[in-house]
């Protein structure tokens, strides 16, 4: 599992540029599943057979990342970018970032910017070029950079990386495949892209593999000193998403997840996220509707360069999913 | 209109918080007992009855309202017996201090929301805007009998019996929407002597409050031809915008003119009631209607659709006021509607 992890935290996959991790995530769940493909969109899709065909399971867990995208490179070599999905500026701030080609950057804030005023904009990627000239030779308009990746060992078996976010998701869903010993119903492991954009990949998937069941691999705020309100602790367990605010989960899942945790003696605990969408949303509208819910990971400093984790919670989470698969609904 | 107010009664009490539909799903079947050939309850909480008109090849009409409410889920179980919850749709919380709930666990059990009498409130509190985290449900009793009771997740809905006002004004919960599933049944007993010229659709559909859900996945499995989605409107208040000040009480279904409905079926719908001499009136809503109609609309390859709505004031309190007559005029909208199918749109 830890493994895993490393490998997935290892690669940027910014929303629509997935390919770096996609490769990956098919090489490692390959020999656990019947097929796997990738639609055009780019979301890979692995199938396992399941003792029963008459019932469709999708787990969904997305591949990419948010991100920065070049919007234009001044004279002095300094870049100018914009934000692909949720950025908190002063979070990323003065981070080194890498573009593609392994052009390696650091984000910056224009100086004497008032810290309430830190917005994108005010933001800048200095490759150490002298001139435009000269940073064009490495980076373009439209090129994708991300917050390098990092992977740190903490004390009490807790982690920090970038991205996460849904790195660990991802992890899960390969974990409970690999460990899974039966397959209940025809299952469907969904690395999605674009999550972090609107739920972009997951409509399209679902609508291909039209679930009557679906559960989502996500994370979810955890306690963080000054966090209000929030009653996931990190540590608790495995967290049964109640709703966030693009979905109200199906009280069919998520008794099916409380009982299961119960027989199963994995720790668990509920998640009421009033801020934040998950790709459970786009499951539950998929066609004539999915039974939709979705397992999150506890975790802190969510879209900074070094969200943190408690591995206990992890393996609740891949115990609570592999339960899941291997007995179904009923 | 009694027959109306009966029904009005029993659908304003269903418990069916937005997202937890499920809860009054049982009793939603017994309402519409007799009234559909067939019926099913979706993954997503909406309820669909069906009515064959015989035909081969017979085309559908869908009737759309949502059978889901605003309200709140239980987010924390507090010392005491307080609960504190969050927000499902839109709530102004400055109407909650000192309002009866009904909190939907094992058992179904009252709560009255905690307010700040005006003896210890400190200067000028009262001008600032009350938000939900301040406020607390008291219940009565202990945390620990709570816990047997209710769990993070269950659903609170108002709780407000249906009161009679003058000139056939009622008062209660959740009259959006359940008032439009109200005029959809009363209509479909005008229709029941009458020769259909296509098949019915009712959706109840749920989830309408948080995105329209319910409305995306049952419009899809039904698959219809043509629909009319059923809503509330606000009616004219004197401290309303000016534009809305055309929609009024008493004056009949409002039907609207958006970029979310259908011109052609929009005015068949006008013309009808002209020729039936339905009171009615006309709304113009540029983009959104914030309704389930675009939903409906953009559904597979796309479905025809009228909005029809109801006017009502007091929009999302426990005391949403309409009048008997419009429903009742809705319905018969909504009768000779389906009848005028006959020659398509």
């Amino acid at each position: 599992m830890l493994n895993t992890i490393k490998k997935f935290t290892s690669v940027n996959s910014v929303s629509g540029s997935e390919e770096k991790l996609r490769a990956l995530i098919e090489k490692e769940i390959l020999p656990f599943v019947d097929s796997v493909q990738t639609d055009a969109m780019g979301n890979l899709i692995a199938y396992k057979k399941g003792e029963n065909s008459e019932k469709k399971l999708m787990v969904a867990a997305h591949m990419d990342e948010i991100g920065f995208v070049v919007t234009y490179i001044e004279d002095n070599g300094i870049i100018r970018v914009s934000n692909i999905g949720g950025i908190r500026p002063i979070a990323s701030a003065y981070h080194p970032v890498v573009f593609a080609n392994g052009t390696i950057g650091i984000l910056g804030i224009d100086a004497n910017t008032k810290p309430e005023e830190i917005k994108i904009n005010k933001l800048f990627v200095d490759i150490g070029a002298k001139s435009r000239r000269e940073a064009e030779k490495k980076v373009k308009i439209g090129d994708i950079c991300a917050v390098a990746p990092s992977f740190k060992k903490l004390a009490g078996g807790r982690y920090a990386a970038k991205a996460f976010d849904d790195r660990i998701g991802c992890a899960v869903a390969v974990d409970a495949a690999r460990n899974a010993k039966k397959t209940a119903m025809d299952t469907y492991y969904v690395f999605t892209v674009q999550e972090e954009v609107g739920l972009r990949g997951s409509k399209p998937s679902a609508f291909s593999v039209m679930p009557d069941y679906a559960v989502a691999i996500d994370v979810t705020t955890a306690d963080a000193p000054g966090e209000k309100g929030v009653s996931v602790t990190l540590g608790g367990g495995a967290a049964i998403k109640i709703k966030d605010s693009s979905v109200i989960c199906s009280k069919v899942m998520v008794d099916r997840l409380t009982a299961l945790a119960k027989e199963n003696n994995i720790k668990h605990q509920y998640e009421i996220l009033t801020a934040g969408g998950t790709d459970t949303a786009s499951m539950q509208l998929a066609g004539a509707g999915s039974v939709a819910g979705c397992i999150s990971i506890p975790t802190r400093y969510i879209h900074s360069p070094v969200e943190v984790l408690d591995m206990a919670d992890v393996k609740a989470c891949s115990q609570l999913l592999t339960a899941l698969i291997e007995n179904g609904i009923e | 209109m009694e027959r109306i107010f009966e029904l009005a009664c029993a659908f304003s009490e269903l418990p069916a918080v937005s997202g937890q539909e499920h809860i009054g799903m049982e009793r939603v079947a017994e309402l519409c007992k007799g009234y559909f050939d067939s019926y099913e309850v979706t993954s997503v909480g909406s309820f669909i009855g069906r009515i064959s008109c015989g035909k081969a090849g017979a085309k559908t009409l869908l009737l759309d309202a949502h059978i889901d409410e605003i309200g709140f889920i239980v987010s924390e179980i507090c010392e005491g017996g307080f609960l504190k919850v969050v927000n499902i749709g839109g709530i102004d919380p400055r109407i909650l201090p000192a309002s009866e709930v009904l909190i939907y666990g094992k058992k179904t059990i009252t709560g009255i929301f905690t307010s700040k009498p005006p003896h210890l409130q400190e200067k000028d509190e009262l001008e600032k805007p009350m938000k939900l985290e301040d406020l607390a449900i008291d219940t009565g009793y202990s945390k620990e009998q709570l816990e047997e009771i209710v769990s993070i997740g269950t659903p609170v809905g108002y709780r407000s019996p249906v009161v009679r006002l003058q000139n056939n004004a009622i008062a209660g919960k959740s009259f959006d929407d359940r008032i439009c599933a109200v005029s959809i049944l009363r209509a479909l007993e005008m229709l029941k002597e009458k020769e259909l010229p296509v098949n019915i659709a009712v959706q109840f559909s749920g989830g309408e409050e948080t995105g329209y859900k319910g409305a995306t996945t049952a419009s899809y499995q039904i698959a219809p031809d043509f629909a009319i989605c059923l809503d509330v409107t606000n009616a004219y208040v004197p401290d309303a915008p000016a534009y809305r000040k055309d929609i009024k009480m008493g004056g009949g279904p409002s039907i609207s003119f958006s970029a979310q409905t259908s011109r052609k079926l929009t005015i068949k719908a006008v013309e009808t009631a002209k020729k039936n001499g339905i009171p009615h009136q006309l709304f113009a809503e540029p983009n959104h209607t914030g309704t389930n109609s675009g939903a409906i609309q953009t559904s597979r390859g796309g479905v025809p659709t009228v909005l029809v709505s109801i006017p009502l004031k007091n929009m999302h309190t426990a005391n949403e006021v309409v009048m008997l007559s419009d429903v009742y005029d809705t319905s018969r909208l909504i009768c000779e509607l389906a009848l005028s199918l006959k020659e398509g749109i």
